[in-house]
């Protein structure tokens, strides 16, 4: 018999999952304008002609949803340029997406943060494709090292193992506290206060308030979780959160 | 709980959920793009290997300069960690320069050109797109293609010189690409080559001696060259010299660091240096100071010199360069006293209009003292007999064929882009390739260059690792690799060494060499010369020349073995033959009497100057020099922040001719005070008489100690004072002195510090500290230093755990000059050291720092 709670963990589980697969496509892709479009088209079904008051989505909903849908190309453009300049170059970066720029003294690229992160990557079977090339701490890498644990944890739900469930959220919610949590308010602040384009602005504010939100939801999972292994089921089934 | 608010306030009933292609949620497995998941994982649990051991390589600095560095780079986990000099190398000896102590700030630079770019707006609106290389190379050689169909080959036209050299990749490769275009060829002859030509119508050639001989003079001229700020790694010789009592005159309108340590200071006027060189060799002959038996001997059209001086009475050269008569004396019989006495002759002057002729009659001295072939005496001004390529082989001259193209000097691109050369108006040069170089702040006419590049008309590639002036104006940026990621052989300019640098990283991101870039863009232009498929090893096997035996040793094999080499040519003037056409030295020069110039020597005024058009300079009387920096090497460094912290505001300092004679000097012998040995109370020991002030020490400690950009264990000050009522500036570098009693330890409520009962350095507990700001207060120093966004304080800790390994602090092996020391505080004050130093505050606490003495 599933409880409101258990329930409750499946959807967390699976939105935090759509959540950090949008994100790290976003800072991954250069955001493709077939991508672009689906977002825009999404939220203005969502929306309807509405205003979206939620403070956190808000800004970058209510954004998209008054984006005229057959038109977007020039406007994706913009956007892709604004990528360009706070994440690329060539000029100086106003927010350079790798965490050992916000943690180490010399705000450098490949040190001993990049190198912690290969670590824990490498402890759940992950490397980064381009090894030594491209910095294991760019901020879409770590985000899809989130994603693909999600992934993991809800495909460990589907088959009803909590203890890897447990596992992966636990090893998630170590990596947000060693890493993310280290630099991506500032970098998400950077990225707000060096950027006038309202896309770049409201995705920054949106991960800025998710990743404060993720970290409660985490903890809120592993107790229930925790709880549900106490209850006596050493693995308890759980239903998988839905699309809904 | 999935339609409330939550207190983050997200709906949750997200849209990111709404769409079934957004939402990840699906029986399909996940789809990586940056991570790549491990089989073995997925099957077995085994967790993926990235450790890797620990490595030494050996590199080489290929950033245009004298010293051209042998360095040793720490590689751990597939990552450089550390870089320091090589302590065999008898030039680096252990340390590069203070911009070599932040090799891996640029390495690892966030702002690093990382994948190849476009423009998506207009020319300089700084509007870019990421693109794949095959896009680039697309571009380019459809471009190029094109251009060559309608305007002809010689519209496209290469431009580089020069942050970076490189035997393979800067003076090689790229020019078989460019003469198998048949491009308009680039005349880089900006740097020293008028004074190339000047020294070879006196001498044959223009190459003398290395900079292990200036330690043997006795006496050394550093005339118009800037030791300390270009060429820090001789500066070593030159004081081991000084430390054996020799004299050290500079010439220099410019008063750096070794002018201000000078025992003779001659600053002239820019422009007036062969007035200067023929009133020193009137005085010479008249007062028969020359040396009659190597004139007699060894040189041709000596009663033509004696005609040329006549022109150039003391009265006359003195109004002209601003040097009283008797300081023109003076420098006369220094210079003359010894034929041990050594010339360094630098390239800033000569890069004027009447360069050549000013080395031509400063090239005159050394012949006159007949101080060729002495141990310890000569020339030095450029030294490139031991470039070991062949050229033919790395350029490929033959791909032009019998193609005749036209050629534009570099110090002309202004006029050339901007259509304003005859040849460019007629023929406009329609494509731009820059690599190595970046024309807007190093080139001419800077307003007329951006002109140029804001051509619609003109489809420009800038290829680079950072994005520079120049690049602001490309169509296309393409990345470059760091000189760790690439394999090249390097060759200084001053020594003889030949260097080999081994690749110990591949490239970061997308970026790529030289060689790879022009031989993929030859392949994709359809070129198919075998040339265009070598690998770098196959053109250093090619190119080396092992015919001439002075490089029979040097091989692929020799090279990556030995890491570098010296090509011993022996003294260059053994035997006192010479390459002239008559086999003397040659005061008068038939061969610059053909091509225009004076045959003897000439001072030709600057159009600007006093004789020239007096109404002007009456107008204009102010002339302007920019001396180089120590922390920048032309546009490159800038962008570092532990340089640019050092940096300060541009300044703009007035040069006051006094020219007061400083003292004679009488060496003191700080080797005797010097005994280096370990002791109950280690202290600094600096030589203020020799240091220059490059930072070198502070940057060292901050790239070891991975300090805050902000945070300065060690500082360098500067001053100005007067020395025997001249004017001088001196350095002084200090950090903590860990005193014999500590205010900071005192003054710790946590008890943070520590008086070491060892070796006495104070050392403090990061993990103890609670940023209350006693210490800081309480030291009258000012030592300990708040970090205020580690709300903590810090503060030098005599690198105790290098001292524990019997190693020297960092700052000790950090300096390239070799000013400071660590040492035991009983043995130097036995030895004599002082107490003080110009800008130094003696306080209460007993500072354990003492101070080689002022010489003189």
């Amino acid at each position: 018999m599933q409880s409101e709670s258990t329930r409750a963990a499946g959807d967390i589980l699976a939105y935090r999952y759509s959540v950090y697969d949008l994100l790290r496509r976003i800072f991954l892709w250069e955001v493709p304008l077939e991508f672009f479009a689906e977002l825009v088209k999404a939220s203005q079904a969502e929306l309807a002609g509405e205003t979206c008051s939620s403070s956190a989505e808000g800004p970058l909903k209510n954004y998209l949803n008054g984006l005229p849908p057959d038109d977007l190309s020039e406007i994706h453009r913009e956007i892709h340029i604004e990528y360009t300049r706070l994440f690329i170059g060539p000029k100086h970066l106003p927010a350079p997406p790798y965490e050992s720029v916000y943690r180490s003294p010399g705000r450098l690229m490949m040190q001993d943060e990049t190198i912690n992160v290969r670590s824990l990557y490498a402890k759940h079977g992950f490397r980064v494709t381009r090894m030594n090339r491209e910095p294991d701490d760019t901020v879409g890498i770590e985000l899809e090292f989130m994603c693909a644990l999600s992934k993991a944890s809800l495909d460990a739900l589907q088959e009803g193992d909590t203890r890897r469930v447990v596992e992966f959220v636990s090893a998630q919610r170590e990596f947000c506290e060693l890493h993310l949590s280290k630099w991506m308010p500032e970098f998400c602040g950077d990225i707000i206060g060096n950027s006038t384009h309202p896309f770049w602005k409201s995705v920054a504010e949106f991960t800025q308030r998710f990743l404060e939100e993720d970290a409660a939801e985490m903890n809120a999972v592993l107790e229930q979780l925790g709880r549900s292994c106490k209850d006596g089921d050493p693995n308890p089934k759980l239903s998988v959160g839905c699309c809904s | 709980m999935s339609d409330q608010n939550s207190k983050y306030g997200f709906s949750r009933r997200s849209f990111l959920q709404g769409s079934a292609t957004l939402c990840a949620v699906s029986v399909s497995g996940l789809r990586l793009f940056g991570l790549t998941e491990d089989e073995r994982w997925v099957d077995t649990g085994a967790t993926v290997d990235i450790t890797s051991p620990r490595t030494l390589g050996y590199n080489v600095c290929p950033r245009n300069c004298h010293d051209t560095c042998s360095l040793i780079s720490e590689k751990v986990n597939g990552r450089l960690v550390r870089v320091v000099g090589d302590p065999t190398n008898p030039i680096t000896a252990g340390t590069p320069c203070v911009k070599g102590h932040t090799h891996l700030n640029v390495l690892y630079h966030p702002d690093r050109l990382l994948y190849p770019m476009k423009r998506a707006g207009r020319k300089g609106e700084g509007k870019w797109e990421r693109i794949s290389w095959d896009e680039a190379y697309d571009t380019i050689t459809t471009r190029y293609k094109d251009i060559i169909a309608k305007d002809g080959s010689e519209a496209i036209m290469p431009y580089t010189f020069s942050g970076t050299f490189g035997q393979i990749h800067e003076w090689g490769v790229p020019w078989r690409f460019f003469n198998k275009i048949g491009a308009t060829a680039i005349e880089r002859e900006v740097c020293l080559w008028a004074g190339l030509e000047a020294l070879s119508y006196t001498y044959g050639d223009p190459f003398g001696c290395e900079p292990e001989d200036y330690a043997k003079a006795k006496c050394f001229v550093a005339w118009g060259s800037n030791e300390a700020y270009t060429n820090v790694h001789a500066v070593k010789f030159i004081n081991q010299a000084r430390d054996n009592g020799a004299k050290l005159i500079v010439v220099n309108p410019h008063r750096h660091p070794l002018a201000s340590q000078a025992d003779l200071f001659i600053q002239l006027r820019p422009g007036t240096d062969a007035a200067f060189a023929l009133g020193v060799a009137k005085v010479l002959i008249d007062e028969k100071l020359y040396d009659k038996d190597f004139v007699d001997n060894y040189s041709i059209g000596f009663d033509k010199l004696q005609e040329k001086v006549k022109e150039y009475p003391l009265p006359k050269v003195a109004k002209i360069t601003g040097v009283p008569e008797d300081q023109i004396r003076e420098f006369a019989h220094m210079y003359s006293k010894n034929n041990a006495t050594m010339m360094r002759i630098g390239y800033g002057l000569q890069r004027r209009k009447n360069g050549g002729t000013m080395i031509r009659a400063i090239s005159l001295l050394p012949a006159l003292i007949g101080s060729l072939g002495v141990e310890g005496g000569g020339y030095a001004y450029a030294n490139l007999n031991h470039w070991p390529m062949d050229m033919n082989y790395m350029t490929r001259p033959d791909l032009l064929g019998d193609r005749k193209v036209r050629s534009i000097n570099m110090s002309q691109l202004s006029r050339a882009i901007a259509n304003k050369l005859p040849t460019t108006q007629e023929r406009p040069i329609k494509a731009l390739f820059v690599f190595s170089g970046n024309p807007i702040p190093s080139g001419t006419n800077v307003n007329m260059i951006r002109e140029g590049l804001q051509r619609d008309d003109l489809f420009t590639v800038v290829f680079d690792q950072f994005v520079t002036d120049t690049a602001d104006y490309a169509d296309i940026l393409l990345p470059a690799a760091h000189f760790f990621e690439v394999e090249e052989v390097n060759a200084d300019y001053l020594g003889a060494y030949v260097r080999y640098n081994k690749p110990v990283l591949e490239p970061m991101g997308e970026s790529k060499s030289n060689l790879q870039v022009f031989n993929e863009l030859a392949q994709r232009m359809g070129y198919t010369e075998p040339c265009f498929k070598e690998s770098v090893a196959d053109v250093i096997k090619g190119a080396l020349n092992s015919k001439n035996p002075a490089f029979k040793d040097i091989t692929y094999e020799s090279l990556q073995e030995k890491h570098w080499f010296h090509v011993n040519q022996g003294n260059h003037w053994a035997g006192r033959k010479f390459g002239t056409s008559s086999g003397k030295v040659e005061f008068y020069s038939a061969a610059a009497a053909k091509k225009g110039f004076d045959p003897v020597a000439e001072y030709v005024p600057d159009i600007e100057s006093m004789e020239a058009s007096p109404a002007l300079y009456a107008k204009y009387p102010i002339h302007l020099v920019t001396p180089a920096s120590p922390q920048l090497l032309s546009s490159q460094w800038h962008n570092v922040p532990y340089i640019k912290e050092n940096l300060g505001e541009p300044t703009i300092r007035r040069l006051n001719l006094q020219h007061e004679l400083s003292p004679s000097r009488q060496g003191v012998g700080e080797k005797s005070i010097w005994r280096g040995d370990m002791g109950i109370q280690k202290a600094f020991y600096f030589n203020q008489n020799r240091c220059i002030g490059c930072h070198a020490c502070q940057t060292a400690c901050m790239v070891f100690n991975k300090l805050d950009v902000g945070m300065n264990w060690r500082k360098v000050e500067e001053f100005e004072t007067n020395v025997s009522s001249r004017q001088v500036d001196r350095y002084l570098s200090v950090a903590c002195h860990h005193c014999k009693e500590p205010q900071c330890v005192k003054a710790c409520p946590k008890g943070a510090y520590t008086k070491r009962m060892k070796d006495g350095l104070v050392v403090q507990d990061q993990s103890k500290c609670i940023g209350c700001g006693k210490c800081v207060v309480a030291c009258p120093y000012k030592a300990p230093q708040m970090n205020a966004s580690r709300k903590k304080v810090e503060k030098c800790n005599g690198c105790y755990t290098l001292v524990d390994q019997g190693k020297d602090p960092e700052c000790v092996r950090g300096c390239p000059v070799q000013v400071m020391k660590m040492g035991d505080l009983a043995k130097l004050d036995a030895g004599g050291a002082d107490k003080t130093a110009v800008g130094f505050t003696v306080f209460k606490t007993e500072p354990s720092i003492r101070f080689v003495p002022p010489r003189g």
